[in-house]
């Protein structure tokens, strides 16, 4: 059984005339590790905006464990998106209002479920996000500190405990290791891969380093599955 | 819950645009408040001014000025009555009793005013209020004055100080009643009215201190003592205006009529709550000028947040798209900026407000000394209310717009952040 499934997919973003994600099938197992190469301009934003929910497709399904997301409502998506699904972006992951801890808590504040599962891991939700932070080392000094006077590796990490508070079904990373040099970058997927095993994550990591590839277990070329023409910023 | 908190985190990280758009927005508030406060209150403070008065009696010039000098001791008067106008209309069958009023002198800046005791029984304000003496008693000896509660306490007198007269109504006069001084020997209690701003003498002192005077001067070579002038007849010769009080109130036309058409002398009577009415009516123009203004100055403080949440929405996109991420609603996103835009108005409406009552606290004394109206800081009428909802409705409807974009925006823009 597949964790998600995109079949068919067409999508253009409004006022634009050629679509942006053209693909016929790309299906993510539970607990799979996937590697998704995609230069910038192939359309991977669009495409993780797809199946992240916060885009729906003009054309096709995006079925999570066979149930199609396309036709639910806006918040139907949304509240669905909270429970299940974790996001790490490329920067700016934090709000800079709110201290370290305050920012990995907001997962839980915005979903039950996921508040109730890391109350199960950890006792309470707090606790189980200060056991992510130090898992992902990051020390207790650091954490009612506010967000944006971390280093950018060390917001990164706190993302990552963000992602994995309440230990979401898939992980979609977007690039989360491009403002960070080399043996931090692989120090910090193997952090991210332990993680999502503990967590029982299945994880899609986005990025154009093909060297990245070599930590999964399958890596896929979003230019070989995106039939449409590549142009603009997507 | 969680999302307000969040907008309030939000806007304590932008805070120093938030305390401005707040603080122009308390200001715009002061002003609308205040406007309102003072144009209720004046007019109020106006209408309570004299009661119980039928009619007030002087010679034929306009209702306004008539009423300006006699009963708020504004203006000049431009001619007298004279005291045989005065007994006349004492003796008409309609009328139950007169209270000569005579002015024309000073005591540093505030109007001596001569009258008979009788002044202190018909004298009436408010809703049929009677002047009491906070202190003493009412004038007995030809030389007594009794002060207005605000003469007292700005000059600081006492009973038994002495007071000199001065001649005219000016705040500076070179003429003084020197040889004849007056001794308090009593002090009225407050009304909010130009009675605090009083002295009270006698009608026969007014004409004691210028029984060596002619032709508004005093006559050289003659100088009357306080005791000389004691042995002449004081009896008025004429007196600047006449307060009136009917037997019955059927008869008020038919008495004013009577006046209008006097024929010894050219006399002129007025209904005082129909002149206060017109003055009110004057008025009217500058105080809806005034409130126009109040409300384009709101306006433009709404303008002002309204600029300031557009141009921090631009730098927020990425906190929506965040929260979007982290699985916020698309109304959630909507509810935030509309949130923020509730909490800056509430902020402005309470930091206006408490702005009012300080500058009201100190300017009511001020006020009542200057005007002789009362000024209430609390609690605040029902209109105020009115306006506080009416601005706090104005400050959500300007918060829709950047709402909407901000809705807009996180939609369009997916995961998307196009930094």
């Amino acid at each position: 059984m597949s964790l998600l499934l995109l079949q068919d997919i067409v999508f253009s973003w409004p006022k634009q005339l050629q679509p942006t994600v053209q693909l016929q099938r790309l299906e993510v197992a539970p607990q799979e590790r996937i590697f998704l190469r995609g230069p910038s301009g192939s359309g991977k934003t669009t495409l993780l905006s797809l199946m992240a929910g916060i885009a729906t497709p003009q054309h096709g399904s995006v079925s999570f464990q066979n149930q199609d997301i396309v036709p639910w409502s806006g918040s139907q998506r949304d509240r669905w998106r909270a429970d299940q699904l974790g996001i790490v972006f490329q920067l700016f992951n934090l709000l800079p209002y709110l201290s370290v801890l305050d920012n990995v808590l907001l997962s839980a504040r915005f979903s039950t479920a996921r508040r109730q599962r890391a109350e199960q891991s950890g006792g309470s939700a707090r606790q189980e996000a200060t056991r992510l932070l130090s898992r992902l080392g990051l020390q207790e000094a650091l954490w009612s500190r506010p967000a944006t006077t971390l280093s950018v590796g060390q917001q990164q990490r706190v993302a990552v405990a963000r992602a994995l508070l309440g230990r979401p079904a898939l992980v979609l990373a977007d690039e989360p290791t491009s403002a960070l040099d080399g043996d931090h970058r692989d120090q910090f997927i193997q952090l991210l891969i332990e993680e999502a095993d503990a967590a029982g994550s299945a994880l899609l990591f986005v990025s154009h380093d093909m060297a990245l590839a070599k930590h999964f277990s399958r890596a896929i070329d979003l230019s070989d599955i995106n039939h449409a023409q590549r142009q603009g910023t997507f | 819950m969680a999302l307000l908190s969040l907008a309030a985190r939000s806007l304590l990280n932008r805070w120093g645009t938030a305390v401005l758009v707040v603080l122009s927005l308390a200001l715009s508030v002061t002003l609308l408040l205040g406007v309102e406060r003072l144009r209720e209150q004046v007019r109020d403070s106006f209408a309570s001014t004299v009661s119980g008065v039928d009619l007030i009696v002087g010679a034929r010039s306009g209702p306004l000025n008539l009423l300006l000098y006699s009963v708020f001791r504004m203006g000049e008067p431009t001619a007298n009555v004279s005291w045989s106008s005065v007994s006349d209309l004492a003796n008409h069958p309609s009328v139950d009793w007169v209270v000569p009023l005579s002015l024309g002198d000073s005591h540093r800046g505030f109007r001596v005013l001569g009258t008979s005791t009788v002044y202190f029984d018909r004298y009436q304000y408010g809703r049929g209020q009677q002047l009491v003496l906070a202190q003493g008693s009412r004038f007995d000896d030809l030389f007594d004055a009794v002060l207005g509660a605000n003469v007292a306490t700005r000059l600081g007198y006492s009973i038994g100080d002495e007071i000199i007269v001065a001649h005219g109504a000016g705040d500076v006069s070179f003429v003084e009643h020197g040889d004849k001084p007056f001794t308090v020997v009593g002090i009225l209690a407050p009304t909010g009215t130009p009675v605090d701003n009083t002295v009270h003498v006698s009608l026969e002192a007014t004409e004691a201190i210028h029984a060596d005077w002619m032709a508004g001067a005093p006559v050289p070579g003659m100088r009357l003592t306080s005791e000389q002038v004691r042995q002449r007849d004081l009896t008025p010769r004429s007196v600047t205006a006449v307060m009136v009080g009917l037997k019955s109130r059927v008869a008020v036309f038919q008495v004013q009529r009577m006046v209008n058409n006097y024929r010894e002398e050219a006399l002129m009577a007025i209904i005082p709550g129909v002149a206060l009415h017109q003055l009110w009516k004057m008025m009217a123009v500058a105080e809806n000028a005034l409130a126009l203004v109040a409300w384009m100055v709101l306006l433009v403080a709404l303008v002002v947040m309204l600029t300031a949440l557009l141009t921090a929405l631009n730098e927020r996109r990425r906190e929506m798209a965040i929260l979007r991420a982290l699985g916020a609603r698309s109304w959630q996103i909507f509810a935030l900026i509309i949130g923020e835009s509730l909490l800056l108005t509430l902020l402005g409406v309470v930091a206006g407000v408490l702005l009012l009552q300080g500058v009201s606290w100190v300017a009511a004394p001020l006020v009542s000394a200057q005007l002789g109206l009362a000024l209430s800081i609390w609690p605040p009428s029902a209109k105020e209310f009115i306006l506080i909802g009416i601005v706090i409705l104005a400050g959500m409807v300007a918060g829709l717009w950047p709402a909407w974009r901000a809705y807009r925006q996180s939609l369009a823009d997916g995961l998307g952040t196009r930094l």
